[in-house]
């Protein structure tokens, strides 16, 4: 069974495979809120500060806050949306989103699990680096007086990678990385509330001159008796 | 006779010749219980339970998996009760030793005694393929 872990098409749902869907959408629609409330907030914040200064009378400060709420923060937002947009272009204009395919989301120990990475190029550039790493990521829940702590930890189990490639104009590059379960490898454990075992296939491509493109998807490790009951 | 004074001595022993104490998944895990009074007890049972709990860092996760009760409820000092035991394993979880996190398994004995704190001692052992 192929798997799809991430499609060109971003916004087609369809077109997203389980794992995509699953764990990075979700993180990035939480992300986009979570910036969203800082600024808000803080405007929120700001015109209360302005208001109360000019009815004490700091006509000068009370102006200089009104011009920073009304003039500066929106300045700041077209100049981050246009620079992000600018960004994405200069992107768009080099290569497309990669596509990845695992043969897999679900594994046993000893299994070969294979990445199908695809990635259209439409100028010429150099991949510095790709990297693809099985994970396995221990995390805890912890309790300190009244604070609750969480902690991970990552193991990578296999990792296979590609160096220094040249990619040209108009090139569709593809490249199929292998990574195997260890035969004694512990199966993937959510059962506890506080301990949890994970599994993750984690991709880092590492261009030069551009951000790191960096994701990861979950697969799952099963017991090698996984169909007996318990 | 007296409410509980004193201790009790539990012996878990399996039944493998080879001293080693790891099992597979769905293996059955055999053995005998051993219980000598120091002192008449009245106990509301005793228990034999297998089960797994964590170690490390989080917080302390448990779960017994499987239980025979003995119905035995007066424990005698020179007359020990010995109890063959017999359980099929789970599949899961495998013990584990990471960086974290840590899964033990044991067969836990339990003197259940109303209103005092229970008696146990326990064996663990190693659940892999």
């Amino acid at each position: 069974m192929s798997v799809q872990l991430s499609s060109p098409d971003k916004g087609s749902p369809s077109n997203i495979g389980h794992i995509f869907e699953s764990t990075k959408l979700f993180t990035k629609q939480q992300g986009i809120f979570r910036r969203m409330l800082v600024p808000v907030w803080g405007t929120w914040v700001l015109l209360l500060v302005a208001w109360a200064v000019f009815r004490a009378g700091g006509f000068v400060v009370g102006s200089l806050i009104s011009t920073l709420v009304f003039v500066g923060l929106p300045g700041a937002a077209v100049l981050f949306v246009a620079s992000a947009v600018w960004w994405r272009r200069q992107f768009d204009a080099v290569m497309d989103i990669p596509s990845i395919h695992a043969s897999s989301d679900t594994l046993q120990p000893g299994e070969e699990l294979t990445i199908d990475y695809r990635q259209h190029f439409k100028k010429n550039t150099e991949i510095e680096s790709l990297r693809v790493q099985l994970v396995l990521r221990e995390w805890v829940r912890y309790t300190q007086g009244t604070n609750t702590y969480t902690d991970t930890r990552e193991i990578v189990m296999d990792e296979d990678w590609l160096d220094m490639q040249p990619v040209t104009k108009r090139q569709d590059f593809a490249h199929t990385f292998r990574l195997r379960v260890p035969d004694d490898a512990m199966h993937t454990w959510e059962d506890a509330n506080d301990n949890k075992i994970t599994w993750r296939v984690k991709v880092d491509l590492d261009m030069p001159g551009w951000v790191d493109f960096r994701e990861s998807y979950e697969v799952v490790v099963q017991p090698e008796a996984h169909n007996a009951t318990v | 006779m007296r409410l509980f004074k004193g201790g009790a001595n539990i012996d878990i022993t399996f039944k493998r010749g080879d001293g080693v104490l790891q099992f597979k998944p769905g293996e059955t895990l055999a053995g005998k219980v051993r219980v000598e009074a120091e002192h008449p007890i009245t106990c509301r049972d005793v228990l034999i339970e297998v089960g797994w709990h964590t170690e490390g860092k989080g917080d302390r996760n448990s779960e017994r998996v499987l239980m025979e009760p003995l119905m035995v409820t007066e424990l005698l000092p020179d007359q020990p009760v010995t109890h063959p035991f017999s359980f099929t394993l789970p599949h899961r979880p495998y013990t584990y030793q990471g960086e974290l996190i840590r899964i033990v398994w044991e067969v836990t004995v339990k003197v259940d005694i109303a209103m005092m704190p229970d008696m146990t001692e326990s064996r663990s052992f190693v659940l892999r393929p």
